[in-house]
């Protein structure tokens, strides 16, 4: 009731403000019209009973805005008329507006931009209806911390039948599989997924449906499947006639039957399947089957809570399911646990790490944007300096303190704002170039960063915060002037103004230093790859990768193909060696099995050793350029009728053999027998370059087959034509077989090295931007001080002093200010060593050339911000200076 | 003038507009010859912080003002309690007589 009468008020007072404003002044010219005639009355001459009247009604002008607020438009009123005089007051000075937008738009289009990441990885929900009841569930053991989302085809259907809580429960799983499409076969990713995949999720089809219960009850019956959007629209062109046709995968024939909505990608939130087949169909896709075995956690299987049940209910439940399952079958699911995560990353410890490093960039980029809001501050001080005497006049003619703070607030949030949204813009421009630079995998792996209402909000309220964090003290500074002080002509802002002014500029030179040294500390450790330790020589050498299987090679077939390509391979111009690899190393996955030497009892569960396996064949460790550091290579001669043998590296050597010859010692390997080790191979990294030493048996790919592998061929010619020929070479033994993932050793390190290359990136260029805005930070507060000294450098000059003297003198007061800054830059530098170091390769957090050079750039450009306004300060004419006194 | 004269303690004004208007509907310029009259010039107001005064009052919805025609036939905006003024008026005078016993009190003893 209250409200809504003051609501009506104001909104009159805002519409008709001139109504409003003449009635108020109507109604006291009334008051001061009837004092007048009672002085009369009382004997008063009329001028002087006018005056007194006026006298005693007090100071108008202040009662005028007392009474504007109360009966006028309040602060609606007062917001339009600041931001109005805001923006006239921003168009007067051009040049400090741009300075600050430009640091404001960049530094907030960087928050945008790894804001944008956070939100695409870890916040922004899968588009199905009600993503907030959908979980994945991870399977671990009570004892283990170890939890993955993975889980055996029988434990799935059992959970999901005998469960009280989730209203559906479906897995999904993906593969590689080959399409073919026009005459040209290609390798392309797919989910397998439970019949019920699309309705649990609540996903209806663009176009067509989805998969029924029944296309997925019996296994290799329903060849149907579901293609993603964009699928449809690259492969097929988005031709609707596509729906009911039958498209050759594996070389089978299956039937589309819908088309997915164009925002849905499936389960995961980088990794995105081209179309989904029923889990059913898996002997058709993969070899072997992965629906039988209740120890064949293959699946990634996730639910819907039904409406009511919170996330620890079903926990509850669905653990104690769990534990009956425990009892039924002890072998493989004794002391199963479950737990629920909110869906997306495959694994929760890919997920911590993407916090941490999404983390760290986020810290970097509100580092820069607090150098960018410093010179915001530094600029707002200053011009709250040089409008000293507009501020006094206003306060004489009876504006109040907080009425001149606010509307000084509304120009420094105004500046934020008109920031945030060129800060989104550029965002924008580096989202686009981030989409391109993302690493060629063999996955389909989409990072969809957008621009959606979480960063736009992020943004808007980061302007908010800093408009006023970094607003309000210039503001209530300038509005705590002394009028009288002022008014007489007194520019200086106090002693006071020109320290805190100083300081700021202190902690921006000590800020970007820090960046600096970190982005100088990644570059060089990107400059040091082989310091990286991947133990093998990226440099001269391509690869290629064949997918039998997909092809329905049996061992028999495949083992010819793989010997008859690697020799044809060496044949070929150019070639110095060339061997097979199941799985490249430092690519994304690994696969481990049990070893433990001979003659030891076999280790319980839980210390049983733990070695990467890789498939290799002969030549393959010359062709990656990884020395042998004892014994020999595998060989012709290593056959599936021959003994068993294995190479090891250096690590399981040594665990194992410590201070022996490991050649010729055995081991229990998996469900293998008894191994002989017949070569040492040297060190490297194998899943990523930051693992600590792990350790490794090679079997030869005769022995222990693989239906796909990667031929890595080391060169002396040119790389592309190397893998045009081998190319070649494989159309001649197979036209049908797609070849994918052809690329240089390179490049296949720059998947590994992708954090360390987005670090390099991140820092690099947010420590420019840091440097520039430190630099236009140093010159501000100088060009600034010149312009306060004017006068007294007229004077020193009258009295005699030369050109150089005083651009010496205004030089050494930049660089003290510089010199201070580097100081406390260098001391948080080495104070932050310790955290830097983890994110370096081959590099010394306290790199002494790294510290070198960042001081003589940094100490370079803050001399030559310095220099302009010294320069100014030298032609400094002592007439007019003084004349102006 | 009157530099004798008490200032009015911070919230009183609203408390001696309201009495004021008790009396009768009002113009701003003759609240302002009440409360002087009343108080037998005791008390120094200046006249001009009656307006915003006024208008607080207004906006708490304890007074109501309209546009009259004066004495000497001049427009002028006139001033009335509402109900909810005199009520209020009511809970002023409880609160300011139990103060001022309180602190007479104190000063006497004291």
């Amino acid at each position: 009731m209250g409200w809504l009468r003051k609501l009506r008020m104001r909104w009159r007072a805002l519409r008709h403000g001139e109504e409003v404003h003449g009635e108020i002044a109507e109604e006291w010219q009334f008051h001061i019209d009837l004092r007048t005639e009672e002085n009369i009355r009382r004997g008063m001459t009329p001028e002087a009973a006018r005056r007194s009247a006026e006298q005693h009604f007090g100071n108008a002008g202040y009662m005028k805005d007392v009474s504007w607020d109360v009966r006028g438009g309040g602060i609606f009123e007062t917001l339009w008329q600041d931001v109005r005089f805001g923006a006239r007051q921003l168009r007067r000075s051009p040049g400090f507006t741009f300075v600050a937008l430009l640091s404001l738009g960049l530094g907030i289009g960087g928050n945008a931009v790894i804001f944008s990441l956070i939100s695409t990885i870890l916040l922004r929900p899968l588009p199905i209806s009600h993503p907030e009841q959908v979980f994945a569930i991870h399977q671990g053991k009570e004892k283990d911390a170890s939890y993955s989302q993975s889980m055996s085809y029988p434990n799935y259907k059992d959970i999901r039948d005998r469960n009280a809580v989730l209203s559906g429960m479906a897995v999904y799983r993906f593969d590689p599989m080959s399409l073919s499409h026009n005459g040209s076969n290609e390798r392309v990713w797919g989910y397998l997924v439970s019949g019920n995949y699309f309705e649990v999720l609540g996903v209806q089809a663009f176009l067509g449906r989805t998969f029924t219960a029944d296309e997925d009850r019996t296994p290799n019956s329903h060849p149907v499947a579901v293609l993603s959007y964009g699928c449809w629209q690259r492969r097929f062109a988005g031709e609707p006639g596509i729906l009911g046709t039958p498209m050759q995968i594996n070389g089978h024939s299956f039937t589309a039957i819908g088309v997915a909505p164009p925002g849905f990608t499936g389960t995961e939130s980088v990794f995105t399947p081209e179309f989904w087949v029923p889990s059913m169909m898996q002997e058709w896709i993969e070899a072997g089957s992965g629906l039988e075995g209740r120890g064949n956690g293959q699946w990634l299987p996730f639910g819907r809570l039904k409406p009511g049940i919170n996330l620890e209910q079903a926990r509850v439940q669905l653990n104690t399911v769990a534990r009956q399952l425990g009892q039924e079958y002890p072998n493989t699911d004794e002391g199963m646990s479950l737990r629920l995560t909110p869906p997306g990353l495959v694994d929760p410890n890919l997920r911590s790490a993407v916090i941490a490093f999404s983390g760290a960039l986020m810290l970097t980029v509100l580092l820069v944007l607090l150098i960018a809001c410093t010179n915001l501050a530094s600029l707002l001080l200053a011009r709250a300096t040089q409008r000293r005497k507009e501020i006094a006049v206003r306060m004489a003619i009876g504006a109040t303190r907080a009425r001149l703070a606010w509307q000084l607030l509304t120009e420094s949030v105004m500046l934020s704002m008109i920031g945030a949204a060129l800060g989104l813009a550029i965002g924008q421009a580096l989202i686009l170039v981030a989409r391109a630079s993302l690493p060629r995998t063999d996955f389909a792996l989409t990072l969809d960063l957008r621009m959606d209402w979480r960063v736009v909000s992020f943004v808007v309220a980061l302007a908010v915060v800093t408009g006023i964090g970094f607003g309000l003290v210039p503001a209530l500074q300038a509005s705590r002037s002394d009028v009288v002080f002022a008014l007489k002509e007194d520019k200086s802002g106090g002693p006071r103004r020109a320290w805190l002014r100083r300081g700021l500029v202190v902690m921006q030179v000590a800020l970007s230093f820090v960046l600096l040294i970190t982005a100088g500390l990644t570059v060089r450790s990107l400059e040091h790859t082989d310091a990286l330790g991947p133990g093998f020589d990226p440099n001269n050498a391509v690869t290629i990768s064949v997918d039998l299987g997909l092809q329905g090679y049996d061992e028999k077939k495949g083992e010819s193909f793989y010997q008859q390509l690697a020799e044809h391979v060496r044949a070929l111009p150019g070639v110095k060696s060339a061997g097979w690899i199941a799985r490249l190393p430092l690519a994304l996955d690994v696969s481990t099995t049990d070893v433990y030497p001979e003659g030891q009892a076999e280790p319980r569960a839980e210390e049983m050793p733990s070695a990467i396996y890789e498939s290799a064949g002969p030549d393959y460790f010359p062709a990656m350029s990884i020395p042998m550091v004892g014994g020999r290579d595998f060989a012709a001669s290593d056959t599936a009728k021959s003994p068993g043998v294995v190479i090891v590296n250096e690590t399981l050597a040594q665990r194992f053999w410590p201070g022996q010859n490991p050649v010729g010692k055995r081991l229990h390997s998996g469900n293998a027998n008894v191994l002989e080790v017949v070569g040492v191979a040297k060190n490297g990294k194998y899943q990523s370059l930051g693992e600590i030493p792990a350790l490794v048996v090679y079997y030869p790919l005769t022995q222990v087959y693989a239906t796909s592998a990667a031929l890595v061929i080391r060169t002396s010619v040119d790389p592309e034509a190397e893998i045009s020929s081998v190319r070649g070479e494989v159309q001649k033994l197979d036209p049908q077989l797609p070849i994918y993932d052809a690329k240089t050793l390179k490049e296949h390190m720059r998947l590994a090295l992708f954090p360390l290359h987005v670090g390099a990136v991140v820092a690099g260029s947010f420590a420019l931007l840091a440097m520039v805005l430190a630099a236009i930070g140093v010159y501000g507060v100088m060009a600034y001080s010149v312009g306060q000294r004017t006068h007294e450098i007229g004077i020193r000059m009258a009295l005699g002093a030369r050109a150089g003297d005083v651009g010496k003198m205004v030089l050494k007061q930049g660089v003290i200010i510089t010199a201070i800054g580097m100081v406390f830059g260098l001391l948080c530098a080495i104070g932050l060593s310790g955290v830097v170091a983890s994110m370096l390769y081959g590099v010394r957090a306290t790199d002494p050339l790294t510290f070198l050079f960042i001081t003589l750039l940094l100490s370079a450009v803050a001399l030559a911000a310095c220099s302009i306004p010294a320069w100014r300060a030298t032609k400094v004419d002592p007439v007019i200076a003084i004349r102006s006194l | 003038m009157g530099k004798q004269k008490p200032e009015l303690p911070q919230g009183t004004l609203d408390m001696l507009v309201l009495k004021a208007l008790s009396l009768g509907q009002m113009h701003g310029y003759g609240v302002g010859q009440r409360i002087a009259q009343l108080a037998e010039d005791m008390l120094k107001v200046e006249e001009g912080t009656l307006y915003p005064a006024l208008y607080r009052i207004e906006q708490r919805g304890w007074i109501k003002s309209e546009w009259g025609v004066s004495e000497n036939n001049r427009r002028a905006r006139y001033y009335k309690l509402t109900r909810a003024g005199r009520k209020q008026l009511g809970v002023e005078e409880a609160k300011w007589s139990h103060l001022s016993m309180a602190v007479g009190k104190v000063l006497r003893t004291a």
